[in-house]
C-alpha cells in the first residue's frame, strides 16, 4: 500500500461542510434543496446522509463536487473544504484536478454512468492517464490490479470486457475501481446500490466497507435506506427539507432516536416485531423546497409539535454528547411548553394469523411461461427465456402470500401469468376451481373483475390524459356499470383515503403515495376478491410506504381480501404475509410461513437472501456472501439452479433438479440437503 | 345562372362536418377547458385568425358555378334548342370577388407596383420616333406583387394557389391520419402476425420511390387534384405509421395499459382512450410537418408534369416557374417571392397554433 493509502487517521476531518446552501432557481421562486448544512467527515469514517427524496441529500453531494445542474443551481453561501483546503474559493479550472483525484463519487445507475462504446479498461486508464500520469503497459498492469482489488471475477478479461458485456453489480465495481484509481481521500457514494440485488447490494457494501478499512478513505454514503445505514455507516446524519436534523454515531441513532422525524422514520419500517399493528405513518408529505413552512419544517407533520414550533426556527443543540439535534424538545428556553408525548394507544395485536379455511382462492399447478427469442430473418426460436419453469402456488382465501426473490427470478411475470396478463405457456391456473388457462375473451371478463393488480411505479400506471375519476371509473365502464360511477368515485377515494374532490383532477397534480392510492382504488372498484400488489410500495419513501401499507392491511380486514405481494422487501414480508414463497430463476426454491421460512431458513438461497438485506433492527447478524450474480433465465445453470453459487454444493446438484422435499404440511423445499 | 359543381356540395359537406365536429367537442369539458387556455395564448389566436382567413380564401374558391355565355353585344347565348350556353371554365366566388384582379392581365412579366412592363419591346414614342423601351402598362401600379409570364397578376395566382395547397395538406392529411394511426397503433398494440403484416405493407410502399408511384397513379387515373391527394395520402402515411407503432409498443408495456387489461376492458376502449391520447401529440406535430412538405411535393410535382393542372393556380407552379425566372439578368423574384410568402404565412400559423393545441391538451401542462 502506498502512502496515501496508508495515510493516518488525524484529528482533522477530510470533509468540512460549513453552514452550505444550494439553491435553485425556479419558476415559482428559489427552490432551497440545501439550506444551511454543515457536517465533517473524517478519515476512516462511513458518514451516512438520510432521508427521504427531496430532503437534498444528492444536492449535498453535488454541491461538495462541484457538479451542482447549471446555470439553475448555484451555491448561496457556506463553505466546503477537503483536507483544509475551500472549494467553493476555487476556480472551475483549480477545482477540476480535485475531483477524482482527491474526491470520487459513484452513482445509483451503473448501467448508465459508463461510456458504453469504451472498453472498461479504456476508461479505468483515462483516469489514470488524466490524474495519475500513466501511460501505456504501466497504465494497464494497474488497471488490472485495481479491477483484482474491487474483486472483479477475471480482471486481465475485465479489461477487455465492454460495458454490456458486464453485469450490474460488475459494473458498480468497475465505476468503483475508475473511481478509486487515484486513492481518493472521499468517496461519495449517491445511492450505490439501489439498482442491484440484494445479494448483489451485499458484495458491494463489503467491498466499500473493505476498502475504507484498508485505505483509510472517508466514505460520503447517502442513501434512503435505513436498514443500509446501519449495516455500514459509522455516523448518521438524518436530513429534513434542506436541513440536517439529527446528526450522531449510526448506534446511538438507532438505539435512542432524539429527533420526531427520526423517531417517526424508524417507526415507519415494516419488520417482524411490529406485525399485526398498524406502523408509524407520518401524515403528509416532504414540503416543496421552493415553499417551506415557516419556523421548524417538519412541524406541520410532527406529532409533538407544539406552540413555538410554527414560529421559531430550532437551533442546533447537543441532545446527548455526540448528538446535534434540531428540535425544540431539546432547547432548555422551549423545552417547558412542551408537550407529554401523546399517549398510543396500543393497537391489541390481533389474535393468531387469520389462518384461512382450507378453501383455496387460487391454485397454480405447474405454470410455466417461457419467452421465445428468435434470431434470423426468418425468427427462428434460437432459446427460451424461462422466466417462470414450472411453479406451483396455493393461495387460500383470506390468506396474505409472499412472493420474494431478487429481480429476474420471475415473479413480477409469475404474477401477471396468474391474474391471465401473459398467458402461460403450459400449468393450469385455478381460480375457486374454474381453469383460467382455457378461457378466453368473453368468458375470462368476469374473473378479471375478481382479481386485480397494483404496480409498482406510481407514475407509470396511471394514464396522464384521463381524470382520477375516468381512471378509477374504468373497471366499471369495462363491466357495463357506467351509470353508478357518479356515487361510488367519492366513495371510493375516500377509502383510499383521498378527497372526493380529487376525482376531477388529472395524476400529475399528486404525489407518488396519492398516485398508489388512485391505483388501488381503481383496483377496488370491481370489487374484487384477489388483490395482487407487484412491488406496491418499493418506489415511496419510507413515511409514504407506512401509510400505504397500513391502508392495504386495514382494506385487507375490511372488505375481505386475499392478497398475493410481490416483493423484495423482506421486511414488508415478515410484517404483512403469513405465507411466503421464495423464488430463484423461475422456480420455488422454498415455500411455507412466514414464521417457519424467516424464523428457520432451510434452503441456502433463502439463508443467503435473509442474511444478506441490511435490517434496522437486527445487527450481528451472520453474514453469508453470495459469490457471482443471478444467472440469464436463457441459460440456467444445469441441475439446482442456484448451485454455482452455493455455499453447499454437492456434486448431485449439478447433475439434476432437486425434487420437492415437503418438511410439514405447509411447508416444502427443493434442495438435496434436505432430501433423503 | 347557376351550375352546381360537384365540388360545392362537397365543400358544403365538409364545412357541416366540421362544425358539428365543434359542436360535439364544445360539449366536453377537457375540450372547453383547453379553448379557454388558447384563447388566453395570444401567439395561438393571432394564428388563428390568419389559419381562418386562408380558410376562407380557400373556401371561397371551393365555391363556383358556370356563367351563362355572352355574345360580342353583351346578350346570353342560347343554343339552337333554346337551352342557355354556359362557359367552359366555371368562376369562384373569389374570382367574382376579385374581378378586377382577375381581369386585369398584362401582357407579361412587370415588377410589383411597378408602372411598366419588366421586358423591353419595340414601340413608337410620343415624338413619331421608333425604339426599344420598357411599355407602359395597361394598368400602371396596380399590381402589388407584379405580374407573371403571361401577364396575370401574381397576388391573384397566390391567392388561387392557397385553395390548391389547403387540399392538398388537407385531404392527403385526411388519407393520412386514419390509415397511420389505425395500422401504426394496432401494429404495436397487437403485435406478432398483424405487426409483421402491417410491417411488410409499409416496408415494400417506403422501398417504392414515391415519385414512381405517384407518376403511375396519375398516368392511371388521370391528372387532377383529387387524384393527386388520394396518392400523396398512400404514399406519405408510412413515416407516421412506423413512428406511431414504436410508440405504441412502448405505451402498451406501461402498467396503465396492463391495468386496463386487468380490469376487463377490450382493446377497442385500449387503444381508444389508453394509446390514441398518448399519441396525439406525435400526429399533430407530424400533421404540421408534413403539411408544408405535401405543399413542396407538389411543386417538385409540377416540376414533373404530373401536379395539378397548370390552369389550376397553385404555389408549386409558381415555384416551378422561379426555376427559369431567377436564371434572368435581373431575375425575376416576385413569383417565387410571393409562393414564399404565402406559403410561410400559411405554415407558419399553423405550426405555432399546432404547438399551442398540443400545450392546451395536455393536462400536464394545466396551468391551474
Amino acid at each position: 500500500m502506498t502512502a496515501a493509502g496508508a495515510r493516518v487517521a488525524t484529528a482533522s476531518a477530510v470533509l468540512e461542510v460549513e453552514n452550505l446552501k444550494t439553491w435553485f432557481r425556479v419558476r415559482s421562486g428559489l427552490s432551497k434543496a440545501v439550506d444551511g448544512v454543515s457536517f465533517a467527515v473524517h478519515p476512516g469514517e462511513s458518514y451516512a446522509l438520510v432521508g427521504e427524496s427531496g430532503c437534498g441529500k444528492s444536492v449535498t453531494a453535488l454541491s461538495i463536487m462541484g457538479l451542482v445542474p447549471q446555470p439553475a443551481g448555484f451555491v448561496a453561501g457556506g463553505s466546503i473544504a477537503l483536507e483544509g483546503r475551500g472549494l467553493l474559493t476555487l476556480s472551475e479550472a483549480e477545482r477540476r484536478p480535485l475531483r477524482g483525484a482527491r474526491m470520487a463519487m459513484i452513482f445509483q445507475e451503473p448501467m448508465t454512468s459508463l461510456n458504453p462504446v469504451l472498453t472498461a479498461g479504456a476508461q479505468l486508464v483515462e483516469s489514470l492517464a488524466l490524474h495519475r500520469g500513466l501511460t501505456g503497459a504501466a497504465a494497464t498492469a494497474e488497471a488490472v490490479a485495481l479491477f483484482g482489488r474491487v474483486r472483479l471475477p477475471d480482471p486481465a478479461r475485465a479489461f477487455d470486457a465492454w460495458p454490456h458485456e458486464l453485469s450490474g453489480g460488475q459494473r458498480q465495481r468497475v465505476m468503483i475501481a475508475i473511481a478509486l484509481a487515484c486513492r481518493p481521500a472521499l468517496l461519495i457514494a449517491d445511492e450505490p446500490t439501489t439498482a442491484l440485488d440484494v445479494t448483489v447490494q451485499d458484495q458491494i457494501l463489503e467491498l466499500i466497507d473493505d476498502l475504507r478499512r484498508d485505505t483509510g478513505m472517508a466514505v460520503l454514503l447517502i442513501t434512503h435506506n435505513l436498514g443500509l445505514v446501519r449495516q455500514t455507516a459509522t455516523r448518521v446524519g438524518v436530513m429534513y427539507a434542506g436541513k440536517l436534523v439529527e446528526e450522531a454515531a449510526t448506534a446511538s441513532i438507532f438505539r435512542d432516536p432524539r429527533h420526531p422525524y427520526t423517531v417517526k422514520l424508524l417507526e415507519s419500517v415494516p419488520t417482524a416485531h411490529r406485525r399485526h399493528r398498524a406502523l408509524a405513518a407520518i401524515p403528509g408529505f416532504v414540503p416543496d423546497a421552493s415553499a417551506y413552512p415557516d419556523g421548524c419544517r417538519f412541524a406541520p407533520r410532527c406529532h409533538r409539535a407544539f406552540s413555538v414550533c410554527p414560529l421559531v426556527v430550532p437551533r442546533n443543540l447537543a441532545a446527548a454528547p455526540k448528538h446535534r439535534v434540531e428540535c425544540h424538545l431539546y432547547d432548555p428556553e422551549f423545552q417547558a411548553r412542551a408537550l407529554p408525548p401523546p399517549v398510543e394507544i396500543a393497537e391489541a395485536p390481533a389474535a393468531a394469523a387469520p389462518q384461512g379455511t382450507a378453501e383455496s382462492l387460487l391454485l397454480a399447478r405447474g405454470v410455466e411461461v417461457h419467452f421465445p427469442v428468435t434470431a434470423g430473418v426468418l425468427r427462428r426460436v434460437v432459446a427460451r427465456v424461462k422466466a417462470v419453469d414450472g411453479v406451483d402456488l396455493v393461495v387460500p382465501r383470506g390468506v396474505s402470500v409472499a412472493l420474494v426473490g431478487e429481480s429476474g427470478c420471475g415473479k413480477t411475470t409469475l404474477g401477471k401469468a396468474l391474474l391471465q396478463l401473459i398467458r402461460p405457456t403450459a400449468g393450469s391456473v385455478a381460480f375457486q376451481g374454474t381453469e383460467l388457462t382455457a378461457l378466453r375473451g368473453r368468458d375470462l371478463k368476469p374473473f378479471r373483475r375478481r382479481m386485480q393488480i397494483v404496480f409498482q411505479d406510481p407514475y407509470g400506471s396511471l394514464n396522464p390524459r384521463l381524470t382520477v375519476g375516468e381512471i378509477v371509473t374504468e373497471g366499471l365502464r369495462a363491466h357495463g356499470r357506467e351509470d353508478s360511477s357518479a356515487v361510488d368515485v367519492g366513495e371510493l377515494l375516500k377509502t383510499v383515503g383521498l378527497d372526493a374532490s380529487a376525482a376531477s383532477r388529472y395524476p400529475h397534480e399528486f404525489s407518488g403515495g396519492q398516485r398508489q392510492r388512485i391505483g388501488i382504488a381503481r383496483a377496488l372498484a370491481v370489487r374484487p376478491d384477489f388483490l395482487v400488489c407487484d412491488e406496491a410500495t418499493s418506489a415511496l419513501d419510507v413515511s409514504v410506504q407506512a401509510q400505504i401499507l397500513n391502508l392495504l392491511r386495514d382494506l385487507g380486514k375490511r372488505l375481505g381480501l386475499t392478497y398475493l405481494f410481490i416483493t423484495h422487501d423482506l421486511g414488508l414480508v415478515e410484517y404483512l404475509a403469513d405465507l411466503v414463497s421464495v423464488m430463484y430463476l423461475g422456480r420455488v426454491v422454498e415455500s411455507g410461513t412466514v414464521e417457519e421460512v424467516f424464523g428457520a431458513p432451510k434452503h441456502p438461497y433463502t439463508q443467503a437472501l435473509l442474511a444478506a438485506v441490511p435490517r434496522v433492527d437486527a445487527t450481528g447478524r451472520k453474514r453469508i456472501l453470495l459469490g457471482g450474480d443471478v444467472p440469464s433465465p436463457v441459460h440456467p445453470p444445469a441441475g439446482c439452479h442456484f448451485h454455482p453459487r452455493c455455499p453447499e454444493v454437492m456434486p448431485q446438484c449439478r447433475e439434476s433438479y432437486p425434487p420437492e422435499t415437503p418438511l410439514s404440511t405447509s411447508r416444502c423445499v427443493r434442495c438435496f440437503l434436505y432430501h433423503s | 345562372m347557376i351550375a352546381p359543381v360537384w365540388q360545392n356540395l362537397a365543400v358544403l359537406a365538409a364545412v357541416a362536418g366540421a362544425s358539428w365536429l365543434l359542436r360535439i367537442a364544445s360539449t366536453r369539458e377537457d375540450w372547453r377547458s383547453a379553448w379557454r387556455q388558447l384563447t388566453s395564448n395570444r401567439i395561438a389566436m393571432a394564428s388563428l385568425a390568419v389559419i381562418a382567413l386562408y380558410v376562407t380564401v380557400g373556401l371561397l374558391d371551393c365555391v363556383a358555378w358556370r356563367d351563362r355565355a355572352l355574345d360580342a353585344g353583351g346578350k346570353p347565348l342560347s343554343d339552337p334548342a333554346g337551352r342557355p350556353i354556359l362557359e367552359t371554365r366555371p368562376l369562384s366566388v373569389l374570382d367574382r370577388l376579385c374581378t378586377p384582379l382577375r381581369t386585369r392581365t398584362e401582357k407579361t412579366y412587370s415588377a410589383p407596383l411597378s408602372a411598366v412592363q419588366f421586358t423591353r419591346e419595340a414601340v413608337v414614342r410620343a415624338d413619331g420616333s421608333r425604339g426599344r423601351d420598357y411599355p407602359r402598362l395597361a394598368w400602371p401600379r396596380r399590381h402589388l406583387l407584379g405580374t407573371d409570364r403571361v401577364g396575370n397578376d401574381v397576388f391573384f395566382m397566390a391567392l388561387k394557389g392557397t385553395r390548391t395547397a389547403l387540399l392538398i395538406g388537407g385531404l392527403a392529411t385526411l388519407i393520412v391520419l386514419p390509415l397511420a394511426i389505425v395500422f401504426g397503433l394496432s401494429a404495436g398494440y397487437y403485435g406478432k402476425r398483424i405487426d409483421d403484416a402491417i410491417q411488410y405493407t409499409y416496408t415494400t410502399l417506403s422501398s417504392i420511390p414515391d415519385v414512381l408511384l405517384i407518376a403511375a397513379f396519375i398516368l392511371i387515373f388521370g391528372r387532377g387534384l383529387p387524384q393527386l391527394c388520394i396518392i400523396l395520402g398512400i404514399t406519405s402515411w408510412t413515416g407516421l405509421c412506423r413512428l406511431l407503432r414504436g410508440e405504441a409498443l412502448k405505451l402498451r408495456e406501461l402498467d396503465y395499459v396492463t391495468a386496463a387489461r386487468a380490469l376487463g376492458s377490450s382493446d377497442l376502449t385500449i387503444l381508444a382512450r389508453h394509446l390514441l391520447p398518448n399519441v396525439m401529440h406525435i400526429v399533430l406535430i407530424s400533421f404540421v410537418l408534413r403539411f408544408s412538405d405535401l405543399v413542396l411535393t407538389e411543386a417538385i410535382l409540377s416540376y414533373l408534369g404530373i401536379g395539378v393542372d397548370p390552369a389550376t393556380g397553385s404555389w408549386g407552379h409558381m415555384i416551378n416557374a422561379a426555376r427559369q425566372e431567377l436564371t434572368r439578368d435581373p431575375a425575376v423574384w416576385w413569383n417565387l417571392a410571393a409562393a414564399f410568402t404565402f406559403m410561410l404565412g400559411l405554415v407558419l400559423p399553423v405550426n405555432l397554433f399546432g404547438d399551442a393545441l398540443r400545450d392546451a391538451l395536455d393536462p400536464r401542462l394545466k396551468t391551474r
